[in-house]
């Protein structure tokens, strides 16, 4: 190899190595129901930066189906990695959706179905370190007829037992979502917009709620335009949850007080 | 919320007592209306927003009153230090007091940790914000900007620019928000700023408070039908995300806009019907301190009772939280003054 080449790989390397270590990660764990767990319509296929962990923790390709998702179908994380790309929110954008098709809440709580995933997955987090940037939530129509004072407990204890697990501090964007084949409960919807109020933690998300029957395939589930139009109101969601937070940050003078390390 | 027995001794005349009277009502309306804003009014389901309309915000009534207070009994031969020496003993040692429990209980339940804060961050920290346990604490440090700039305030009030400086901090304070989770003081203190000036302005006796205080019923309905329209504002608006501070500033707030017009409706009812010693709101008043610091602890009681008891009808909640919280406030209050005598003041601030 002449001098040239080798100086040429070196900084080829270089270049690599610094660009790895300057790239910014942002890691998402999405808990909920169907709808969360690739139980849409349409597949899409793979989107340069935008990847899952898989059933072992390691960073790989994304692609539809989620390898932790419930269903074989479509997602709306895959529009949303590649326009978080394209905003430069991040240079890679890793999802690990765990949601349980037809959850209520109860069900991720203790002896309930999802139970079982919800431990297994949580070791696996424990075990590889994983950090993540965001939670978000995704559920409700499973809720419909649930009293909003239990569906409000049952979400505290959920977050209790994944806070104990994941970085504590991690914000948690939760979607409005309580509308699936012509039903619709108000009060679950009003119960998750209390709950995303509640700073420094939780955050509104998107208004599933809002998209009609033209962006569902079976009255519930999205079609390939919902799944855009999700995704684009779970990337509004995130400049919105950001933005509260820098205020927050900024109001509260949390900044200030950190420096306080004794 | 300063003790009423000072506004007696030191304003002795029949239409001094009449406005101190009628203070004191407004005082313990004003409490109660703190108390109902803490309910959990999500159970009034499609009422709810015109339940947080009304009773929401519920503090600028008290920060007009600190405000008319504060010229009502400083105005002539104010003294900066024996003014803060009394804040101090009144008004801080009750606030550190019950910061030990609060600071102590979020330290316990790891709330630090959600704010990103080592425990002696998390102490500083809640002891400037106020502290999220107890919800309403935030108004201490809040209030303590306007006893610290008191000379300021003072010459301000006692000025030819009192009323340009009140219709400057007022539209500002109809135009603006609280800091996101009041969290902090000076922020609070600068939105809250007009009706405090406001309280100064009423209790200088300007002749425009006076042909209010004269006033008769139907020249308060406009401000009435303007409540209502400012309810329908406020409706279109609910679905923003509340504002903080830097968002909301040069917004218009419509809850705020809207206690401006009640608390103009609010004085003049007092002025004018409640100006006689009244010994159930006198009571409150006198209690007002106390009932302020101690509610939301109860209301924490009143919260897991709910839970516990499985009360789900709508009215019961309401009725079990508000019993439990005045009831079990004014048990403390009345525990502390039988054995701590007048040095109660000191603990619970009455």
């Amino acid at each position: 190899m002449s001098s040239a080449a080798r100086i040429t790989f070196t900084l080829a390397l270089l270049a690599l190595f610094t660009q790895s270590l300057l790239a910014k990660d942002l890691s998402i764990l999405i808990i909920g129901q169907s709808i969360s767990a690739n139980c849409n319509a349409y597949s899409f296929d793979r989107e340069p930066g935008v990847y899952q962990y898989d059933l072992e923790g390691n960073i790989i390709d994304a692609r539809d189906p989620f390898l932790w998702a419930d269903c074989n179908g479509g997602s709306m994380w895959m529009p949303l990695g590649k326009k978080m790309i394209g905003a430069k929110m991040a240079d890679r954008v890793i999802f690990m959706p765990i949601g349980v098709a037809g959850t209520k809440i109860a069900d991720w709580l203790n002896g309930g179905r999802a139970h079982s995933k919800f431990i297994h997955s949580m070791s696996v987090i424990q075990r590889r370190k994983i950090k993540f940037d965001y939670v978000f939530w995704h559920q409700g129509s499973s809720d419909i007829g649930t009293k909003p004072a239990k569906y409000k407990s049952d979400f505290v204890k959920l977050y209790k037992m994944i806070n104990s697990t994941i970085s504590i501090g991690t914000p948690w964007i939760i979607a409005m979502h309580s509308r699936c084949t012509g039903n619709y409960d108000k009060k679950i919807e009003m119960a998750q917009q209390e709950l995303a109020n509640d700073l420094p933690i939780f955050y509104p998300g998107p208004n599933n709620n809002s998209l009609g029957d033209n962006y569902r395939f079976d009255r519930c589930h999205l079609n390939k335009d919902g799944q855009i139009k999700m995704a684009q109101l779970w990337f509004d969601s995130i400049q919105s949850a950001n933005a509260r937070k820098a205020e927050f940050e900024n109001e509260s003078l949390l900044r200030i007080f950190r420096k306080i390390s004794f | 919320m300063q003790k009423n027995s000072h506004i007696k001794s030191q304003v002795p005349s029949n239409s001094r007592n009449s406005i101190n009277y009628s203070i004191e009502n407004f005082r313990a309306i004003a409490i109660l209306f703190v108390i109902f804003s803490h309910l959990n009014l999500s159970t009034l389901g499609n009422w709810k927003l015109l339940g947080l309309f009304i009773l929401g915000d519920a503090t600028t009534f008290f920060v007009f009153i600190s405000g008319f207070l504060f010229y009502h009994l400083s105005s002539e031969n104010f003294n900066f230090r024996s003014y803060l020496s009394k804040k101090i003993k009144f008004v801080a040692a009750p606030y550190f007091f019950l910061s030990i429990i609060t600071i102590s209980t979020g330290l316990y339940i790891g709330q630090n940790n959600a704010f990103g804060l080592k425990p002696t961050a998390y102490v500083a920290w809640s002891l400037w914000a106020g502290g999220p346990i107890n919800g309403p604490m935030w108004f201490i440090p809040m209030i303590w900007c306007f006893f610290l700039t008191a000379p300021i305030l003072i010459n301000i009030a006692k000025s030819k620019f009192l009323p340009a400086a009140l219709v400057i901090s007022l539209v500002f304070s109809l135009f603006s928000s609280r800091p996101l989770l009041n969290t902090n003081p000076i922020l609070s203190s600068l939105h809250f700023l007009g009706f405090y000036m406001m309280g100064m302005y009423f209790a200088k006796g300007s002749n425009l408070c006076k042909q209010l205080e004269n006033s008769d019923a139907k020249k308060v309905y406009p401000f009435m039908a303007l409540i209502a329209l400012t309810f329908i504002a406020y409706i279109n608006q609910a679905h923003i995300n509340t504002r903080g501070f830097i968002s909301g500033a040069f917004n218009p707030n419509f809850m705020q806009i809207g206690k401006f017009f009640m608390l103009i409706i609010i004085y003049w009812a007092t002025t004018r019907y409640l100006h006689k010693k009244n010994d159930s709101l006198s009571y409150i008043a006198d209690i007002s301190f106390g009932l302020f610091f101690l509610h939301w602890l109860w209301k924490i009681v009143a919260n897991k009772a709910i839970t516990y008891l499985s009360i789900n009808r709508p009215a019961l909640i309401l009725l079990t939280e508000v019993t439990i919280m005045i009831v079990g406030s004014i048990f403390c209050v009345e525990i502390a003054r039988k054995f701590m005598k007048k040095r109660s003041r000191y603990v619970i601030g009455c």
